[in-house]
């Protein structure tokens, strides 16, 4: 008598089961890592080879090549303020309830530093410490 | 007869949920690249009367012209050697005092080419006086 092997059907499958699981974890990750920047004003900004990370919630002076000036106190989105004087005010308005209030300049690199020397005297003057002038990498020679 | 009833097994598809993370993933990734957070820091310095008027030897002085050409110490001088130029001083006295006065007809991008070189040095005690603080003091601002 010839015997029958019962034949056991073995589906080829790929266990993807605890992909999305792996995914979602790295959704989170970059969630958490990306920043968003407060102002998306389009500008040429100066390279340097010295970098370092700005502070998450600093307060953010953004000027454009015609010296357009916009403001945001570091939560909410940049707003137009009005030439150096409405910039002054809004700088004020930050250190009077934090001195140590990081803040951010983002500037276009074609801007004269006349204005660059402005705002940084209302800094100063608003007693303002820590700044940083926001740059693009550029690559080692 | 008896008609044998088929029980549909309950499942959740989800086949297409990690298409769906993916798309947001490559999101995120985007968005983390665009977004400049990075830059040059600085300890603004309070009203340094000090420094600003200190002797010609206690301090560089080192002045960016409308052009962008550099004069250190009355001297004019390539960016290409302010390195060279500033490390031996440094060396004897890292906290060495180092004025940037710039032109205020220059561009932004003339001050920060010097400034990244000040901070490559490791330039401790840099000033960047403004207008009103020369006029203070009674200095002069380059032209």
């Amino acid at each position: 008598m010839r015997l029958r092997r019962a034949r056991r059907g073995l589906v080829a499958t790929i266990p993807t089961a605890s992909m999305a699981d792996i995914a979602f974890l790295l959704i989170v990750f970059f969630m958490v890592t990306t920043a968003y920047s407060l102002d998306r004003t389009p500008m040429e900004l100066p390279e340097t080879t010295q970098q370092e990370q700005t502070q998450k919630g600093s307060a953010i002076i953004s000027i454009t090549q015609d010296e357009v000036y916009r403001f945001s106190g570091g939560e909410e989105d940049a707003r137009l303020v009005d030439g150096i004087g409405g910039l002054a005010e809004a700088i004020r308005s930050v250190t009077a309830a934090n001195k140590l209030h990081p803040f951010v300049i983002k500037a276009d690199r074609r801007v004269k530093y006349r204005v660059i020397d402005q705002v940084l005297e209302q800094l100063r003057s608003a007693g303002a410490e820590n700044v940083t002038l926001l740059s693009q990498g550029e690559a080692r020679p | 007869m008896k008609i044998a009833r088929r029980t549909l097994p309950a499942v959740i598809p989800t086949a297409s949920m990690a298409d769906v993370a993916f798309l947001l993933i490559i999101f995120f990734l985007v968005a983390s690249f665009y977004s400049v957070t990075r830059g040059i820091q600085f300890s603004l310095p309070k009203h340094d009367e000090a420094a600003l008027t200190a002797e010609p030897e206690a301090a560089v002085l080192i002045e960016i012209a409308a052009t962008g050409a550099l004069t250190v110490d009355n001297r004019q001088m390539p960016l290409a050697d302010l390195k060279s130029y500033l490390l031996p001083k440094l060396q004897r006295n890292p906290t060495k005092a180092v004025i940037l006065q710039t032109s205020l007809d220059a561009t932004y991008q003339n001050m920060t080419d010097v400034f990244d070189e000040l901070r490559q040095v490791g330039v401790q005690n840099l000033v960047i006086p403004t207008t009103a603080e020369l006029e203070m003091y009674g200095l002069r601002r380059l032209q």
